[in-house]
């Protein structure tokens, strides 16, 4: 597509792609960067220097340390309380919190609070392991493109191009629902249509890698291609990589919430933050019982607005031009 | 860009006229009644005026195109009705859907249909009688209906469009409908131009000739409703494929009170009075839209739509509204679940389906999910009254007794047993949940399996269904009705999808459609009903009611037990104030 | 500048064909036949597996698929996209009745996520680090972060029930046909689609602009002694807003994904909807005519893209042979 040429010019910022909320799907991180630059810039180590950077963002910070909290709970209050997320109970149809429950209960008597707490463990595995896979993939491509050049580079560039033409949430939800909605399905399908973004992202940094001296005097030493790009490519790669992986994590949360509120996402009775609420169409629920409606949405939005403050601060961290 | 400058003024006006407060589009006026009775005595004049509307032929984005100011008069007698689908056609001959079905009865009318107390009555048809040997029926046809360009109505009519619809050349979904009318197989099988068995004695007679006995043939005749085609037009059009020709997404002729006039969008539809309809009628435009049922409920609120069906979950809330009218009636329908009997068969023991059932709570599930909008059923045919016999089993929820009789034949805790559904319906769907987790306290390890109606139909192919939850059905206006479910011979593809199959029920279901007298059918149904009871095909669990809203402003609406008829009396609307 | 066009509209051809092939794949490798779906088990009367049989050789789905896509593809290149598997209507005239609404819908939002996006950037780039860049960079990722489908939630129930001020479904009123109906309907939707885009275009503004600002040209303007805001506004907003084609470009699918949601929330009656409708009724020949539609106006929206940029910035056209 476009940008792929020009972008590293004129995409001084690298924007956050959700397709909930429709954002630039091709985000660039300028990639004139080399981490082995910022060590000379001051007496500090690149490490600390770029964690002072990332602590000086308080928003960031913040980010981190409320991404933090709701992974420790979600995690380990199943482990500290007896919760449960599946048992119905017909007689608490629908009432509103109480003493043993705090949010109250769904439409089958199941305890919002336990199923709020299970549902997170799901929304941020499906966010944290679809973009892990989509950034895998991304790489693999990316290095492939940019390293070998040529008839694999057009060829990767060219499929880059297609599934970045593709409405990313109807082809998803094509697939859901004709395989039939499940984690697995979810989690594949979202890797399979959101890795353009670290594909294009690690292309860019290798063809500047590859002219570079260390890599240049390995190929004429005769290193074999896998080495250079697991010694000399991958690990340049790591850092900016990180940025796109901690956005496509935001992205995966909220295409999973999307689903699964189509419900082709996480299938019930399992519980996700998406699949609570998709009962809220209900203008009754809507109306009297926020309990079931505000809570997992309210998760959702908080969740992701910590991991973007996480992914800007960890851009600031890697690129010091973005500094506020 | 050119477009994006226009849509950027419109933007701005709007902000600014948000801006200045706009609730005070209140159109629900408070006008007392309900007038469940005021049948067609309302005085109108202007049935058949031609209000000239905009004519705009493209009809695809009229509302953006005619900057002219405001809507209609606020006078005008007009009605606004949800539709739960989006409607595609008008053509009967495509598998019935709710939407189409309902357009249809607005535009097209039936021999008979269901009432409003469940009874049959008569549509384009006075009056029907049935020969001693249930073999022969006859309808009567009204002699004072005229199709909307002028022609007559009669008999040929009625037996072009039976024939089109069995004729599988038109792609009709509905070709199996009459097999049991003689004739029918050798006229399939293209060995025959008509169909025998169907015949017209006189313009205004039309029989059917049975190969078997079926003094129950009324349930078919009324559910669903089998539209009529006007033959000097239809039969103009090419056969192979008739059932989708575009003629019936705008078709130009009709014989119902209103009459398709044109698709404002794809969800959206408009109906003028018909000018030959036989009495003055009450409205001079109905519009069809397509919305969600909980979208539909707060239009409802606004004013902004007259009729709505309403789910029982969310009943509290629009019986609280002002300006609404809640019906409430019974419906016909159960909810059930389905095993497929030939390949299932640890789930087609009695005792574990026995088990089942007491480990329900059905009296729970219909006072809580579905607020009470409905009763537990122990048989299938729970209705009428004459054919449900005393002393059934009541399976009252009893996890304990369900315990004993799963191990009574030693039945394997870890055995999953997958509940399929579509979901969409929320009260569906949660009641689906309950049933799983109750099962599962008893060690029926029960999961939920959502899917979309495709994989439904293919879980139903391959025979691999273990509860498949539905909703279906007329099953309270005569007991025959059972029989499309539970014939031997309505196994493998037929209404039968549990391929559930009894030789002794068989024949009692075959020995009650054979003679008309009640006394003699009612002795037959109970020991039928007895033997659904026990064996339980399906496991029963209630029966919902029908609820739909209206607007105080719309008169004359009756409710009807099937959601698929509530436009049955639309003829009678009329509109106050 | 011709050559350029014709490479990029050759290559554009050519992912068309990619896209084509692979969702016809796609969508035949995927379980689940649409001749289910036309004849539900439940209802239906008759020989259903005989009538199914009939039904898969009446849509031509029991050739193989490389003679099912050859005869697709000659029909599309005849400009006709198909007949919709449920009602027998041509894709063309179904998507024509369903584009008028996607486009207001998407336009008045675009609009929207402008007007509110791009002041927001500028004044968070003249001002920046102070504490309105502070709010609007953290209010724009709040916009980013919020799932539209939550914003629509509480769109409906503050304004559509609590307040009463905006209908909540549908373009317009049934039998209305004024304008003033229209716009009211359109509110909510768009703002909710609208809000949604002004996040990134804000931070995109933001960025850009402060670039632009750095740049040596611009220090020589302001050495030569003009005001900032004459600065900002004669010589900056331009370059910095030209890219922002780009963002709106390649925003595009997003765009239709966005409006997929909101079409269901809002009941609209748009593409979004219909394509929803017609993945649940494997309504093979609507999902492709949809997604070739989108593609072809991706792929044109980034080819007109670039061709402005091309035109703007004539680097790219060298930069354009490396790749």
């Amino acid at each position: 597509m476009t940008v792929s040429g020009h972008g590293d010019e004129h995409d001084p910022e690298f924007i956050v792609s959700t397709d909930l909320a429709p954002v630039d799907s091709s985000p660039e991180i300028d990639t004139g960067v080399d981490p082995e630059d910022e060590g000379s810039s001051g007496e500090l180590s690149p490490t600390r220097l770029a964690w002072k950077r990332f602590l000086a963002n308080r928003l960031a910070v913040a980010g981190l340390v409320i991404l933090s909290a709701l992974v420790i709970l979600c995690v380990f209050l199943p482990v500290v309380m007896s919760l449960e997320p599946n048992a119905v109970d017909a007689a608490q149809f629908r009432k509103g919190p109480s003493d043993g429950r705090p949010l109250g209960s769904d439409s089958a008597g199941r305890d919002v609070f336990a199923r709020l707490v299970y549902g997170g463990r799901v929304s941020l595995l499906v966010g944290l392991s679809a973009a892990f896979s989509a950034t895998v993939i991304g790489m693999a491509l990316g290095a492939a493109a940019g390293f070998f050049g040529g008839f694999v580079d057009g060829f990767i560039s060219r499929v880059t191009d297609v599934v970045l033409s593709f409405p990313t949430v109807v082809i998803i939800i094509i697939v859901a629902a004709f395989a039939g909605p499940s984690l697995k399905v979810l989690i594949l399908s979202i890797a399979l249509f959101e890795w353009p973004t670290a594909c294009r992202l690690v292309r860019g940094l290798t063809l500047s890698l590859r002219e570079q001296e260390s890599v240049v005097a390995a190929r004429g030493l005769g290193g074999r291609s896998l080495h250079i790009l697991r010694r000399h490519i991958v690990p340049a790669t790591i850092a900016p990589l990180t940025v796109v992986a901690t956005l496509l994590v935001a992205q995966a949360i909220l295409l999973e919430a999307a689903l699964s509120f189509l419900g082709l996402g996480v299938p019930p009775p399992t519980a996700s933050w998406g699949n609570m609420l998709t009962e809220s169409q209900s203008l009754t629920i809507l109306e009297s019982m926020p309990w079931l409606w505000i809570p997992p949405g309210a998760a959702i939005a908080v969740a992701v607005l910590a991991v973007n403050f996480v992914g800007d601060g960890l851009r600031e961290m890697a690129d010091p031009r973005q500094q506020r | 860009m050119i477009g994006m400058r226009r849509v950027a003024v419109v933007v701005v006006a709007a902000l600014a006229l948000a801006a200045c407060g706009s609730g005070d589009d209140d159109t629900a006026d408070d006008g007392g009644n309900t007038a469940e009775d005021t049948a067609d005595d309302t005085a109108s004049d202007g049935g058949t005026s031609d209000a000239d509307e905009p004519s705009d032929d493209d009809g695809s984005d009229a509302t953006t195109d005619d900057g002219s100011d405001g809507g209609e008069p606020a006078g005008e007698r007009t009605v606004n009705i949800q539709l739960y689908q989006g409607p595609s056609s008008f053509s009967p001959l495509l598998a019935a859907t709710g939407p189409n079905g309902l357009m249809q009865q607005i535009h097209w009318d039936a021999l008979v249909g269901l009432g409003g107390e469940t009874d049959y009555v008569g549509r384009l048809a006075e009056s029907w009688e049935v020969s001693d040997d249930a073999t022969t029926w006859t309808f009567n046809l009204r002699y004072d209906v005229n199709w909307s360009d002028g022609e007559p109505f009669t008999a040929d009519d009625v037996i072009f469009t039976f024939e089109a619809m069995s004729n599988p050349a038109t792609g009709s979904g509905n070709s199996g409908k009459f097999s049991n009318v003689a004739g029918h197989a050798e006229f399939v099988a293209g060995e025959a131009d008509n169909i025998s068995g169907f015949t017209a004695p006189d313009e205004h007679t039309f029989q059917i000739e049975l190969l078997a006995p079926n003094s129950a043939y009324m349930v078919d005749m009324v559910e669903p409703l089998i539209p009529i085609l006007p033959e000097h037009v239809v039969s103009e059009l090419p056969v192979e494929g008739l059932a989708e020709n575009q003629f019936f997404r705008e078709p130009t002729v009709g014989i119902g009170p209103y009459i398709f006039s044109q698709w404002l969008s794809d969800d959206q539809v408009e109906f003028v009075p018909n000018p030959e309809y036989r009495h003055e009628l009450g409205l001079d435009k109905v519009y069809t839209t397509f919305l969600a049922t909980d979208v539909a409920q707060a239009q409802l609120a606004t004013g902004e739509i007259d009729y709505t069906q309403v789910s029982a979950v969310d009943l509290d809330r629009v019986s609280g509204i002002d300006g609404v009218t809640v019906h409430s009636v019974d419906g016909p329908s159960i909810a059930a679940l389905h095993t497929a009997w030939d390949t299932k068969t640890e789930l087609a023991q009695p005792q574990v389906r026995q088990a089942m059932m007491y480990a329900i709570d059905r009296q729970a599930i219909v006072d809580s999910v579905i607020a009470g909008e409905g009763d537990v059923i122990n048989t299938m045919a729970f209705g009428p009254d004459w054919a449900v016999p005393d002393g059934l089993n009541e399976y009252p929820y009893d996890p304990e007794k369900a315990k004993e009789l799963l191990a009574e034949v030693g039945w394997d805790s870890d055995t999953e047993v997958t509940i399929e559904i579509v979901p969409g319906q929320t009260d569906r769907d949660q009641v689906v949940t309950i049933v799983a987790g109750q099962l599962q306290a008893v060690g029926i390890n029960a999961v939920v399996e959502p899917m979309d109606g495709t994989a439904m139909g293919s879980e139903i192919g391959d025979r691999n269904f273990d509860l498949l939850m539905s909703i279906y059905g007329l099953f309270n206006a005569d007991p025959a009705a059972m029989s499309f479910r539970l014939a031997c011979a309505q196994g493998n593809g037929g209404g039968n999808l549990s391929n559930y199959c009894n030789p002794e029920l068989d024949e009692l279901l075959a020995a009650g459609v054979a003679t008309a007298d009640q006394d003699e059918r009612a002795a037959i149904y109970a020991d039928a009903q007895k033997i659904v009871n026990e064996e339980l095909p399906v496991i029963l669990l209630y029966s919902p009611r029908t609820i739909s809203a209206t607007s105080d402003r719309l008169e004359g609406y009756v409710a009807n037990p099937i959601p698929t008829q509530a436009f049955w009396n639309i003829a009678e609307w009329s509109v106050n104030g | 500048m011709l050559a350029f066009i014709a490479r990029r509209l050759i290559i554009s051809v050519l992912v068309l064909f990619g896209i084509s092939i692979l969702l016809f794949a796609m969508l035949r490798w995927m379980p689940g036949d649409p001749t289910e779906a036309l004849l539900d088990p439940l209802s239906f009367t008759g020989d259903r597996e005989a009538a199914l049989a009939d039904l898969r050789r009446r849509l031509g789905l029991d050739r193989s698929l490389v003679v099912q896509y050859f005869s697709w593809l000659r029909e599309v290149l005849q400009g006709n996209l198909g007949y919709s598997y449920v009602d027998g209507r041509p894709v063309t005239e179904i998507l024509g009745d369903r584009l008028g609404a996607t486009v207001r819908l998407m336009s008045a939002s675009v609009f929207i996520g402008l007007l509110v996006g791009v002041p927001l950037g500028i004044i968070a780039a003249i001002r920046k680090n102070s504490l309105i860049d502070y709010f609007s960079s953290a209010g724009s990722l709040l916009m980013i972060s919020v799932p539209s489908f939550f914003t629509a939630l509480v769109g409906i129930y503050v304004f559509g029930i609590k307040l009463g001020w905006l209908p909540t479904s549908g373009q317009n009123t049934p039998g209305e046909t004024g304008l003033l109906d229209s716009l009211e309907h359109l509110i909510l939707p768009a703002s909710i689609l609208g809000l949604s885009l002004a996040g990134p275009y804000m931070r995109y503004v933001r960025s850009s602009l402060l670039e632009v600002l750095s740049q040596d040209f611009l220090v020589t303007a302001r050495s030569k002694g003009l005001t900032r805001l004459r600065v900002v506004g004669r010589h900056a907003l331009a370059n910095a807003l030209i890219p922002l084609i780009t963002v709106m470009a390649v925003q595009l699918p997003a765009l239709f994904g966005g409006a997929v949601v909101i079409e269901q929330m809002f009941a609209w009656p748009g593409m979004g909807r219909m394509a929803l409708d017609a993945v649940n009724a494997r309504n093979y020949p609507i999902i492709l005519g949809f997604v070739m539609f989108v593609s072809i106006l991706v792929l044109l929206s980034n080819l007109a893209a670039d061709v402005l940029y091309a035109i703007v910035d004539p680097r790219v056209r060298t930069g354009q042979e490396e790749s």
